[in-house]
């Protein structure tokens, strides 16, 4: 140090000045200077909590380290004062088996450079969490913290972490050190130790198997069964199949509802019989069911799904509302124990009596790698099915707009249909005269279903549909919050069929509640200008919406692109989660059947998973259509279903594509304080400088001019937020934003030799759009 | 301990490197982990000048001053310079407002003034926000400056200086 001052620091011959006096008047210095003495804390305890790779970075695994002085311990199991906490969650190396090794947590641990950044000896700031409890909302400390607790007290004083550094050391005989010194937002040094064995508990997630049977399970017989009708349950949408699910269950499972509950096994099957099969008339067909192939990916080659075969369960879905295919699995209290397989191979033999009575044998596998056996034989003599006509509320006759609570009818006085966004929603009042779909809402008494479009004409099991589906009822006797899938708890069952044509909407529900009542309704009402979006984009069977399509037309070919992703502009494809796209010949879009050798390629692009598959370079089979309208340029019919290597794509269009050279239409702005300003001038600061960075000057017709300061290497067009560099702030109207001055922002300037882009935002009160010529200054 | 202290110290180098390349902007030392506690310095000759902190006038033993076309830093410590300096305050400015009275109510943290003060209980580090005060640095020519600080910190805690 002497070295360095010596040489580093100039020396100042100035005479001293006298002292400053102002009021109040300090103490007076001592002769000479006693520094003060610092206390370092030795906690006594300490627990040591392993969460892994969290970042899903594999780059450092995230451990947190609790350490505290000898405290009491009140019955709520909180500590009482005097005493101190500390947290430290750290960013420790990365260790690939993801196994708690006190070993990885040797090292030394200073601040994150920002809030993105986890890498291997850091640790994470402090900050509150509120967790809202009923009747109560709780803050408290995560992340790195300090904590005091007076005397008599569980109160904790917390100090939030933000700089400092932690040592932790192994002492070679077992146990280890950690020592450091912290400062927090109270600008106190915290200075602690600890020594003691590390003693891990590993929070990391265990890999859910989907099988857990420990022997083959033979001789199976179950007393009771379910048939459900799933219809077109892979959207084929050719009339070719129909999905049936079959339940079969103990006695002592509780059959009444559409999915089964209360004690025991169940076997799950689902097969695919004709399309014209009518369960309430024909049952199942006889014959034998052999599972198809299911694809690693999960999803089923097309040519799989054909009556006559059985579903395999679906993989490492296991919510009840989700599960798919065919399972064994046993209940406790209608939750599923630790006992359960996913079906993955085998056969069903349905004897359909004709009577009504079954007699079906299964010899299946499930999917462990040394598969388990779950064979046996059923003989029922019915196999009901639920809502079929004399079971239930399905007994309720309905005529058009009426409704009934536990079979007690009333009339709907007023029924409006109406579009929310691209869902399509009927709303319903007992009080006649309401005029308008929002104003249904304003009474009392209202009943609403709204419904994604993928659900027009479908009949859907409320319990088990994916699509989005949205009930909500203040009738009297039948409150229901909000029903959508994954939020079943307010009902039992529930089937519904809402169909809009031709300028109608027909809607037909019926629900048992959780407390066992029943609603069922029925509504029709007449509303033109309901968009129904029918177009389809589906990945492995995921189905969406297409709500976005842009087409290009160069040399001679046609490219199209489809998208579930609302956009405008065809630059933002990156941005999208999914897309996929054709490329053909302008004389092939004729609506003509092609073969995908036909044409030059049809890809997609999974933007969130960063897979991208293309006809060129993967083994791609299949047919599609396009059909453009020549007298809409814009207007374009699509059908495709191509398979690249076991993955699908499925794709229906029929709508206007926005021509994908539609460049936006930027306006050069600065909006500071919600108003906007416009920009007369941009130049860039190249000078030479220490730092490395440069200086974008955006001079506004406020008169005045805004600074962006950045690292150089950030001229690249990509955006970079505060917390990427000290170096980066936007100084404007005498402040300067930053990430030291507490401000969150991103900056994202790009240029050529003519033109600079820039977009950069405080996300508070100032935001600038720029696109345009500028001046260097160097 | 003494691991964290050899690398605290070696933070201190670079953070002191950092200060005299003037790159303002580098995040500066890890706080200082004394090895030992401080015990009173054998100092009896008259201080240079003083600083008050949070009320407590305290003698300066060590006025250091750097500066550039850019920027200008001042370092005091009430320890001398062949001590190890565990207590000190920085006071930097931009070259550009040599001279003048800097309000930092209204100025730019961290260009157009920097601000560090640490001892062996409290940092306040380059990145604290101080609450309000004036800072002003004037060269007097042949390396002297005259230094003014009467600021608030983060914690409302005072700290003036007069040189």
């Amino acid at each position: 140090m002497l070295l360095l001052s010596v040489i580093l620091w100039a020396v100042s011959c100035q005479e001293p000045l006298p002292p400053v006096v102002e009021e109040p008047v300090p103490e007076k210095p001592e002769e000479g200077f006693v520094e003060a003495v610092p206390d370092t804390v030795t906690f006594t305890n300490a627990d040591f909590i392993y969460y892994g790779d969290i970042a899903g970075e594999s780059s450092s695994d995230d451990w947190v380290v609790k350490l505290y002085t000898d405290m009491e311990i009140d019955d709520l199991g909180n500590p009482i004062g005097p005493g101190t906490v500390t947290q430290l969650q750290l960013n420790a190396e990365f260790d690939e088996n993801q196994k708690a090794d006190p070993s990885k947590l040797e090292g030394l641990y200073r601040e994150m450079t920002n809030s993105g950044n986890f890498a291997p000896g850091t640790f994470v700031s402090g900050y509150m969490v509120r967790l809202d409890l009923p009747g109560q909302t709780i803050e408290m400390a995560d992340g790195t913290f300090y904590a005091d607790l007076p005397d008599g007290s569980a109160d904790m004083d917390y100090d939030l972490i933000d700089e400092g550094a932690v040592s932790i050391k192994s002492n070679h005989d077992g146990t280890f050190t950690i020592e450091g010194v912290l400062v927090g937002k109270k600008y106190t040094k915290r200075y602690f130790k600890w020594t003691g064995d590390i003693d891990p508990r590993n929070y990391v997630p265990e890999e859910t198997p989907n099988s857990t049977l420990k022997q083959d399970m033979t001789g199976l017989t179950f007393d009771q069964g379910q048939l459900q009708d799933k219809g077109d349950y892979f959207y084929r949408m050719d009339e070719t199949y129909r999905c049936l699910l079959i339940y079969l269950g103990d006695e002592s499972v509780d059959m009444s509802g559409s999915r089964p509950s209360g004690d025991g096994a169940v076997l799950r099957l689902e097969v695919l019989v004709p399309w014209e099969t009518d369960i309430t008339k024909d049952g199942i067909p006889s014959g034998t069911y052999k599972m198809t192939d299911r694809n690693l990916d999960t999803s089923i080659d097309k040519d799989n799904i054909v009556p006559g075969v059985a579903v395999p369960g679906l993989p490492n879905v296991f919510a009840a509302w989700k599960v798919a295919g065919s399972w064994y699995y046993e209940l406790d209290n209608g939750e599923w124990t630790q006992t359960y397989a996913r079906i993955d191979e085998g056969e069903i033999v349905i004897d359909n009596h004709g009577d009504g009575s079954y007699t079906i044998s299964y010899d299946l596998l499930d999917c462990q790698d040394v598969p388990k056996k779950i064979q046996g034989r059923t003989t029922l003599s019915e196999l009901p099915v639920p809502g079929k006509p004399g079971q239930g509320n399905q007994d309720m006759v309905l005529d058009a707009n009426t409704y009934a609570v536990d079979k007690e009818k009333s009339s709907f006085g007023s029924v409006e249909v109406s579009n929310l966004g691209e869902y399509i929603c009927i709303a319903a009042s007992p009080v006649e005269g309401v005029d308008g779909f929002d104003a249904i809402f304003d009474q009392d008494e209202y009943f609403y279903v709204a419904i994604s479009p993928l659900l027009n004409g479908k009949e859907f099991d409320l319990m088990a549909e994916k699509d989005l589906y949205t009930v909500m009822s203040t009738l009297d006797g039948a409150f229901l919050e909000s029903v959508a899938p994954g939020m079943t708890q307010e009902i039992k069952a529930g089937k519904c069929c809402f169909k809009y044509e031709n300028e109608k909407a027909e809607v037909e529900i019926s629900l048992t509640l959780a407390d066992g009542r029943t609603l069922a309704a029925k509504m029709e009402a007449e509303e033109a200008g309901i968009v129904v979006n029918e177009n389809i984009f589906a990945i492995a069977g995921d189905e969406k919406p297409v709500r976005t399509a842009f087409y290009l037309k160069e040399d001679g070919l046609t490219t199209l692109y489809l998208t579930p992703a609302g956009i405008q502009y065809f630059e933002d494809i990156p941005i999208t989660t999914y897309y996929a796209y054709i490329v053909l010949d302008d004389t092939q879009c004729n609506g003509r059947a092609l073969d995908v050798s036909d044409i030059v390629a049809v890809g997609y692009g999974d933007n969130f998973n960063e897979k991208y598959v293309d006809s060129r370079e993967v083994t791609a089979s299949g047919s599609l259509k396009v059909l453009s309208d020549p007298n809409n340029v814009a207007h374009y019919q699509v059908s495709a279903d191509v398979t690249f290597g076991g993955t699908t794509l499925k794709l229906r269009y029929d709508g206007n594509a926005i021509d994908a050279g539609t460049k936006e239409v930027v306006k050069n702005e600065v909006v500071y304080n919600g108003k906007s300003y416009g920009i007369t001038g941009v130049s860039l600061d190249l000078q030479p400088n220490p730092e490395g960075t440069c200086g974008v000057l955006i001079a506004t017709d406020r008169g005045d001019v805004i600074r962006i300061n950045l690292p150089l290497n950030f001229l690249d067009g990509n955006a970079h937020g505060f917390s990427q560099s000290h170096d980066l702030c936007i100084e404007y109207d005498g402040q300067v934003y930053s990430k030291a001055n507490g401000y969150s922002g991103t900056v994202t300037v790009g240029k050529d030799e003519n033109t600079i882009k820039i977009e950069a935002t405080n996300y508070d009160n100032l935001k600038i759009i720029y696109e345009g010529p500028y001046e260097t200054v160097s | 301990m003494r691991d964290l202290m050899k690398l605290s110290v070696k933070y201190i180098i670079i953070a002191i490197f950092a200060l005299v390349a003037l790159q303002a902007c580098e995040k500066p030392s890890v706080p200082q982990i004394p090895d030992t506690p401080q015990q009173e310095q054998p100092v009896v000759e008259p201080p240079i000048c003083t600083y008050e902190y949070d009320g407590k006038e305290y003698p300066v033993y060590s006025v250091s001053f750097t500066a550039d076309e850019t920027q200008i830093f001042v370092k005091i410590s009430p320890f001398k310079k062949d001590q190890l300096q565990t207590t000190y305050a920085v006071i930097g400015i931009n070259a550009s407002l040599e001279g003048m009275e800097i309000d930092v109510d209204k100025a730019w943290h961290n260009d157009d003034y920097y601000f560090i003060y640490e001892d062996p209980i409290m940092y306040y580090s380059q990145y604290r926000h101080l609450q309000s005060g004036k800072i002003m640095v004037k060269s007097l020519g042949e390396g002297n400056f005259q230094v003014r600080a009467d600021v608030i910190l983060p914690d409302g805690k005072t700290f003036r200086f007069e040189y």
